[in-house]
């Protein structure tokens, strides 16, 4: 027994000797990027060494390493759905390999209050206590997307890929479940029904086992939100797969304990807002100047017709208009083709509200590039703070082409 | 004597929820002459309304109600018609509404 274990020490002493040979080959194909035109292939190769070390690092007990190299994956995967510029991928390529190069040097020097360091930076051991304020604050948001859709996969990532997160992406539950045991994750993004453990048995599951993520934060993507409903709480939310998951997604991005992703201004929070609201229900709007109760910096002007608004458009700037979709007359959809058209909109926010729940009128209505769709019936508890992330993130919103 | 269908509403909506509710059951009138006549266009907007707004107000029932008003215009299928008309009637008539503050 004894010269087994002394065989495999000796093994990874070995192991860790010819390392630093793979960390210069590594190294050297990092910077071959930089004249390589942007040759996906050039990515392939890094992927599929650090594939391979990942591998061997683990079976040596370099577990550390292991992780490492996985992220590293992670990350290369993560960019065949982005448009990162090749500077900003050889810089953070880079930085993955001066991590390797800490911690190869910490297990070589059997320095283990790096290691420990290091475990809790990759979020594999829970105790913070060591790392400073700063250190805490650079430690990503690690984001966990469990989907088998490569539709789906690109547009949650593009739409995060301007927040400082880090995106693991698997297409399995089991999968998943190894991770989240292993690892801590701030989020979680699954599909309701990806194979081998779905979400509803991998929540079940991750709340019996002992694992970092018990409290982890959770978004189920359904075809539709009935069917995980029984599953939502404030730390799970459902959100549908459709034309308004990339607007839902930026909306609830807010609302999930995100301190390090807080990277917009929430000025519309306080700032006055003007606003416009057309619906030819009075019922909407008593149930808007309710909602609006509690934040007067919000002035709201309502109009019962289309005719109403195009006139005082001539003359008026809102912040924001919100317009009833489906009116008598003149939809809300035509009068902001209207305006458009009559170069009245200039820059003026406009957003639908809708009653329907037909994919392809809301897909018609996201076709005309609006500010934002909302959904009826909403709820005055959350309506302004919908709006007023939606008009903090402005620019960030999904346009379609 | 039947059972009251209660539903509790965020305080902050008092003030505008019986208005609603009276307009509802006016309404019902209305929905019944539609029907009769066979207005399909005026009970798709009822029920396009009532779906829309009515969660909005707390009542998700109702607003449920209203969908399948809705698509039985939109189908014009009677059945579903008078089904979701028998549903409103009876939810707005068993209403009992117990004012709570809801943070």
């Amino acid at each position: 027994m004894g010269t087994l274990h002394n065989e495999l020490e000796a093994e990874a002493a070995k192991y860790l000797e010819e390392f630093n040979y793979d960390l210069e080959t590594l190294e050297n194909l990092i910077l071959r990027l930089a004249h390589s035109n942007n040759d996906r292939a050039k990515l392939t190769n890094i992927l599929r060494l650090a594939h391979s070390l990942k591998g061997s690092a683990g079976s040596y007990g370099f577990h550390l390493l292991s992780t490492l190299f996985h992220r590293m994956e992670d990350h290369l995967v993560v960019l065949d759905f982005t448009n990162s510029s090749l500077t900003d991928t050889i810089d953070t390529l880079l930085k993955f390999k001066d991590d390797l190069e800490s911690v190869f040097c910490a297990y070589k020097n059997k320095d283990h209050s790096l290691l420990e360091k290091f475990q809790i930076k990759l979020g594999l051991q829970e105790k913070q206590a060591d790392l400073s304020p700063q250190e805490d604050h650079e430690k990503p948001y690690r984001i966990l997307l469990v989907e088998t859709s490569k539709v789906i996969v690109s547009s949650i990532i593009t739409t995060l890929q301007d927040f400082n997160i880090e995106i693991s992406t698997l297409k399995d539950g089991y999968e998943a479940l190894g991770r989240l045991l292993k690892e801590k994750f701030d989020l979680l993004i699954i599909g309701g029904q990806v194979s081998t453990i779905d979400a509803a048995n991998l929540i079940e599951i991750l709340k019996i086992l002992p694992n970092a993520n018990q409290d982890i934060a959770m978004v189920v993507l359904s075809s539709s939100k009935d069917k995980f409903s029984n599953l939502a709480s404030h730390k799970l939310h459902i959100l549908e797969k459709g034309p308004l998951l990339r607007q839902d997604l930026l909306v609830l991005l807010k609302h999930v304990p995100l301190k390090k992703v807080n990277l917009l201004k929430e000025d519309f929070h306080q700032r006055p807002l003007s606003l416009w609201v057309l619906d030819d229900s009075v019922e909407i709007h008593k149930l808007i100047d309710i909602s609006f109760k509690k934040f007067p910096h919000v002035h709201i002007t309502h109009f019962e017709t289309a005719a109403m608004v195009e006139e005082k458009i001539k003359t008026e700037a809102p912040d924001l208009i919100l317009l009833d979709v489906q009116m008598p007359e003149i939809n809300g959809d035509e009068l902001f083709k209207n305006l458009k058209a009559k170069g009245l909109l200039r820059d003026r926010k406009v957003a639908f509200l809708t009653g329907t729940d037909e994919p392809q009128e809301i897909n018609k209505l996201r076709l005309l590039n609006p500010f934002a769709i909302l959904k009826k019936p909403f709820s005055p508890k959350t309506l302004p703070q919908e709006l007023f992330e939606l008009l903090d993130q402005g620019e960030k919103l999904p346009q379609v082409s | 004597m039947a059972a009251k269908n209660l539903v509790v509403i965020d305080s902050d909506l008092e003030e505008i929820v019986p208005a609603f509710i009276a307009k509802r059951k006016i309404e019902l009138t209305l929905i019944n002459d539609a029907i009769s006549q066979q207005n399909f266009d005026l009970l798709m907007s009822i029920g396009h309304k009532l779906k829309g707004n009515a969660g909005g107000y707390g009542f998700d029932q109702l607003s449920e109600y209203g969908s399948q008003l809705e698509i039985g215009a939109k189908q014009k299928d009677l059945t579903t018609i008078n089904e979701a008309f028998s549903l409103i009637s009876d939810y707005l008539n068993d209403l009992s509404i117990e004012y709570k503050r809801v943070d």
